[in-house]
């Protein structure tokens, strides 16, 4: 009685089983249908192109000029029915295929999508074989009753057996002197390996980029104007420290710290007078930012040492408890009563 | 030892070397360095309206060397190369080169107090407000140079400012001999 | 005085990690080895130290500190300071490593491959030593400016930097113990049950921390990078999810090896190369090849990282091309039947999914170089590519390991197993075909969203089995507790699985320009503008926008989001987001852009589901991880487990 039930209830589930898998087989169908229908988006097209004047950032998610630009013209060319491989495929001319965010799937880059899969095809053959061999058997040897022997402790034995086994064979003083042979040849080869590496990666370098204007010219944006300017004046480079910190604020025009740093470049580098003439109309802007004050006073001291010394003074009132320059400033000041 | 585990062991000997390359070469360019080298391709028609209200365009320049320079007032790089610009376009106009601008992502009126700061009202300056010609042209930013010779044909993209020495390495062999 | 002290350290390490090797090559049984391990171990503890030592008491006189140090940096962030930069972090590295080493030389048995695998892990400490010593001193003497930079302003915003790197070089440096267990195992051919079982405990005692120190890398630039996302396929976050997908492999690949007495070649193998993939991940986010988002240093170490990289290859290749055929499987073993539906069959499967997900990534990172080298045209390789190879791979890894815990080792028959996975099929089937047809949902969420519920169900089955067959305290037990380790990262991989697919799909973005008063709406929030406040603590300069969270019209939060600037140091300003997180949604606001004058922000506004759930889910699978790391042998149970009354296993489900 209780197995007619059960037999039953299996019965149920399967049938049931079957209708929420053929439910599910419809809304997946559906789902696709509804997606090749809709309409192409200006964002996943934008995002599958890499925005020309960032360093990583897609088209989609930058606010650079570039990167509006190429939502809008986008955007035109898909009112314009333009498809979204057609779009792709105007940009590579221009820009080549660095612009793709992942690589077209032909020439040398057909690789990049290639290889992944003859891994997963070379790591999975083995496993394919002994399936097949599997099969084979269990045709002969009846379906689910592996032999238990060969499975069991024997196996455990088994695993066991090359601890000694093996080593032994392969022990002894010849085994060992050949194997000392071997390993020394290796290291010998890796240590060569490296070296040469090192070597290779360090040398000078034979080809130098394409124009020599472009390295110095070109930065990416502020942050990198900055950094590379810190580097030169770190450096004791004070001119061309000027000139990265110039861009650096041209690029950042709402930004002041460039400014600062533009400042005591020009201090650094003997112009002074420059650096005074940039930050004088700040401060009638920001006339209580210690930091201004602080480059400006320090620009003043040597273009017109009273307005320097008066600047410091105020600077000195306003710096917050435990500003770095405040012992050095008022050392100045005290040292230097003129 | 079977013809597979050969093989493997042929890729790995290929694989190391290979690995210990690419590695090297990357360590001595680093990515950013290399080159974005665009191969020589056709100019794009860049066709519009000036910054004083003529129609220009590229295309109406075929059978010239042209000079298109991208910039905008915002951009500081720019106001370095400028007076270069302004001081080398006459020289070079004498010789035969076409000088085209392209104000890119910019108000008109900063724009054209730019122009006038400079004294550059002489050369034409395409108005590229929502950045469509720069990106036919194929710019990665400002400022930039293309190089178009007499077919028609972008040979040269100069990323950051002018340079004399990229004037005198590319333009100059491009023209007829003095 | 710190500069003397320090190198004096770091070549105490070398020396004594010299010694080391000659010892146990020597004679491992004398007390000298012993020694040695604890000489390496404390001559790096006191490098670290007496770095922290400098930083807190602003030596700058020492050339890290200079660099890198700053009078107003709060005591925190002075301290994960040393690891903010490359010299410091290959100090951390260095006392992680040295632990390693000295626990493996108490730890290790007493067995004929011990002193090689001593001989080896010696040799890398040695390695890092002189690469640190020669290439990369902290301790330089410099004339002391008086005032540091401090770190890098991205790298002193967020707690998380106290945790994530120690944790993440913990697991790192963990994989030299396999290994170098590995390289013995070919140099001597003893690789057997006992040696499986030592590579399978030290490879999980890295892979514990290797998972923690992902889940909250991810976290990390969730909180600080401020775009909104949390993986970005940078090379950074590349260089840890390639060791930790073979790591997986491996530790799977073990059990069948521990088993059958099969895969020893291939979990040697395994072992190397995850420690390769570890040590070129280093080398690739230390030496500035790749630009990454995250790459904060850049130095002449890059040379003589890559020749030790390369002679560790050379070396750890060559050694696999000796030895590997004493520890291939015979001809009897690999000629075997293998029962489709059994365990192994899906470890194996899975084993090779992990491989292929690890070579992608690789792959993925190194194609821009590799196309360089051979002169083609520069390419780029970003997350659109990385998301349409993986997901696929992700998809099947989540199936073989919603299944392989329901089969026996010797195929309980298809029957069985079917009916074991009716219960998840039916689950995932009702979840595709209720988001498919109520909640329109593109097909790939579908899909991975059915998958994910088909894994979730698939290990409550299991867990139901065990619990039924030998009650709730068997698993707590020490033998049970692999079986409950494993099962609680199987279920934290399915949830962190459901997580990622909805904030894939389901995240909404918006950047928008605001001021004051002005009011965005997104995804069922209102935000307001209520004012811009400039703030200045310590050494760090902040523009906060005060921000008001509205729903239903109803204010219901305040944010601050910031700009951070620090003028000692420089550079630009860096995003600090604010997020409000709640269990179902989580709403990220950062700034990008402050004008002072006109009050006005550049807004970036995120509403991303699930977030929490993916924390959640990255915990447990480290947490599963350590469950499983305490967990005694697997004991061999006298019966099986009944998966369902009529279905009986032959044989025992380990």
């Amino acid at each position: 009685m209780s197995g007619v039930r059960s037999v039953l209830a299996g019965r149920l589930a399967a049938v049931g089983l079957a209708v929420l898998i053929a439910l599910s087989c419809a809304a997946l169908w559906r789902s696709a249908q509804q997606e090749a229908a809709a309409p192409v988006r200006v964002q996943d097209v934008a995002a599958s192109l890499r925005c020309p004047d960032c360093q990583t950032a897609s088209a989609a998610e930058s606010s650079s000029p570039l990167a509006q630009a190429m939502r809008a013209e986008i955007g035109r060319r898909l009112a314009l029915g333009w498809s979204a491989d057609r779009i792709r495929d105007y940009f590579q001319e221009r820009y080549g295929p660095w612009i793709l965010r992942s690589p077209p799937a032909e020439g040398l880059s057909l690789g990049a999508w290639a290889l992944p899969v003859a891994v997963l095809a070379a790591g999975c053959l083995p496993l394919a074989r002994r399936l097949r061999r599997a099969r084979g058997a269990a045709a002969t040897t009846g379906p689910t009753t592996p032999a238990p022997a060969r499975h069991g402790d024997s196996t455990a034995e088994r695993s066991q057996e090359p601890e000694n086994a093996t080593w032994q064979a392969r022990g002894g003083a010849r085994g060992r002197v050949r194997g000392a042979g071997w390993v020394a040849a290796l290291l010998s080869l890796a240590c060569g390996g490296g070296v040469l590496a090192a070597a290779l990666a360090g040398g000078p370098s034979p080809s130098p980029p394409a124009d020599p204007a472009r390295d110095d010219a070109r930065q990416p944006d502020a942050g990198g104007y900055l950094a590379r300017g810190r580097a030169l004046q770190a450096a004791g480079d004070a001119e061309q420290a000027v000139l990265a910190f110039e861009a650096a604020a041209a690029l950042r025009p709402d930004d002041r710290a460039p400014r600062y740093l533009l400042g005591f470049a020009l201090v650094k580098a003997g112009r002074a007078a420059e650096a005074v003439t940039l930050l004088r109309p700040l401060r009638a802007r920001h006339p209580d930012d210690p930091d201004l004050l602080l480059v400006l006073g320090t620009a003043e001291l040597t273009a017109d040492p009273p307005a320097g010394r008066r600047t410091l003074a105020r600077f000195l009132s306003l710096a917050p408890e435990g500003h770095p320059a405040v012992p050095e400033v008022r050392r100045l000041l005290e040292g230097n009563p003129r | 030892m079977s013809a597979a585990r050969r093989l493997g062991w042929i890729g790995v000997a290929l694989l190391v070397p290979g690995l210990a390359v690419v590695l090297a070469h990357g360590l001595r360019t680093g990515e950013e360095a290399a080159s974005v080298a665009v191969a020589r391709r056709p100019a794009p028609a860049l066709e519009g309206a000036t910054l004083d209200g003529r129609r220009v365009s590229l295309a109406g320049l075929r059978g010239h060397v042209v000079v298109v320079n991208v910039w905008a007032s915002w951009c500081g790089p720019c106001r370095e190369e400028f007076p270069y610009l302004v001081e080398t376009a006459p020289r070079l106009a004498a010789r035969g080169v076409r000088f085209l601008g392209l104000d890119v992502r910019d108000g008109l009126e900063p724009a054209r107090r730019f122009v006038e700061e400079f004294g550059a009202q002489d050369l034409p300056h395409l108005s590229d407000p929502d950045g469509r010609l720069a990106l036919d042209l194929g710019a990665f930013g400002v400022p930039e140079s293309f190089l178009v010779d007499r077919d028609g044909t972008i040979v040269q993209h100069l990323l950051g400012p002018m340079t004399p020495q990229w004037v005198e390495r590319h333009v100059l062999p491009l023209l007829d001999p003095r | 005085m710190i500069p003397l002290l320090g190198t004096l350290a770091l070549a105490s390490g070398l020396a004594a990690s010299a010694t080391g090797a000659v010892a146990w090559l020597r004679r491992p049984s004398g007390r000298g080895p012993a020694l040695a391990a604890a000489g390496v171990l404390c001559s790096a503890v006191a490098a670290f130290l007496l770095l922290e030592w400098a930083l807190i008491t602003r030596d700058f006189a020492v050339a890290f500190v200079a660099e890198h140090g700053g009078r107003d940096v709060p005591l925190y962030y002075t301290v994960t300071g040393l690891w903010s930069a490359m010299e410091g972090s290959l100090l951390l590295w260095l006392v992680m490593l040295c632990g390693h080493a000295f626990a493996a030389s108490r730890r290790l048995p007493a067995t004929q491959d011990r002193p090689v695998t001593m001989v080896v892990i010696m040799v890398v400490c040695g390695c890092f030593f002189a690469l640190t010593l020669f290439a990369a001193n902290p301790f330089e003497a410099v004339p002391p400016p008086a005032d540091g930079p401090g770190p890098d302003p991205l790298l002193r915003s967020h707690p998380f930097m106290g945790l994530h790197p120690p944790l993440l070089y913990l697991g790192y440096t963990g994989f030299c113990v396999p290994f170098a267990h590995g390289l013995a195992a070919l140099v001597t051919g003893r690789a057997g049950r006992e040696a499986a079982e030592v590579m399978r405990r030290w490879t999980l005692a890295a892979w514990v921390p290797l998972t923690a120190g992902v889940v909250l890398g991810a976290w990390w630039s969730y909180g600080v990078l401020g775009w909104g996302g949390y993986w970005e396929w940078d090379p950074v976050e590349n260089a840890s999810i390639i060791p930790w997908f073979t790591a997986t492999a491996l530790l799977h690949a073990l059990m069948v090896r521990r088993r059958r007495g099969s895969l020893r070649a291939w979990t040697v193998a395994l072992a190397v190369a995850t420690f390769l993939l570890v040590l070129t991940g280093t080398f690739l986010t230390r030496s500035g090849v790749v630009a990454s988002v995250h790459s904060f240093t850049r130095s002449s170490v890059g040379p003589v990282l890559l020749g030790v990289l390369v002679a560790v290859l050379v070396a750890a290749c060559g050694l696999l091309v000796w030895g590997w055929d004493r520890l291939a499987d015979g001809p009897h073993r690999r000629a075997d039947r293998l029962p489709p539906l059994s365990r192994e069959t899906f470890l194996l499967a899975a084993g090779a999914l992990l491989v292929a997900l690890a070579f992608t990534v690789l792959l993925g990172t190194l194609f821009p170089l590799l196309v360089q080298a051979v002169g083609g045209e520069r390419v780029s390789v970003g997350p659109p590519y990385y998301d349409r190879m993986t997901v696929p791979l992700a998809l099947a890894l989540l199936t073989a390991m919603a299944v392989a815990p329901l089969t026996g080792w010797r195929g309980p028959g298809a029957r069985a197993v079917a009916r074991r996975l009716a219960g998840p099929a039916a689950l995932a089937a009702a979840v595709v075909a209720a988001l498919g047809f109520l909640a329109d949902e593109p097909p790939v969420p579908l899909v991975s969203s059915g998958t994910a519920a088909f894994a979730l169900a698939a290990v409550a089955v299991r867990l139901a089995g065990s619990v039924r067959h030998r009650g709730a305290a068997a698993l707590l037990r020490a033998g049970g507790r692999r079986r409950l380790g494993g099962l609680l990262a199987h279920a934290g991989v399915a949830l962190a699985a459901v997580a990622v697919t909805a904030s894939a799909a389901h995240a909404t973005t918006l950047q928008t320009r605001l001021r004051v008063g002005q009011t965005a709406q997104a995804a069922g929030y209102t935000v307001r503008l209520d004012g811009v406040d400039r703030e200045r603590a310590g050494d760090e300069m902040s523009v906060a926008a005060r921000v008001t969270v509205l729903r239903d019209g109803r204010a219901i939060d305040i944010l601050r989001p910031s700009l951070v600037f620090y003028p000692s140091a420089g550079g630009s300003a860096v995003a600090r987001p604010a997020v409000r997180t709640r269990l179902l949604t989580d709403l990220y606001l950062a700034v990008s852009e402050v004008d002072q004058e006109a009050d006005e922000v550049v807004l970036r506004l995120a509403v991303n589901p699930l977030m929490a759930l993916l924390w959640g889910a990255g915990t447990t699978v480290a947490l599963g991880g350590l469950i499983a790391l305490t967990g005694g042998p697997a004991r061999r149970e006298p019966s099986g487990w009944r998966g369902t009354a009529r279905a009986r296993i032959e044989e025992p489900v380990g």
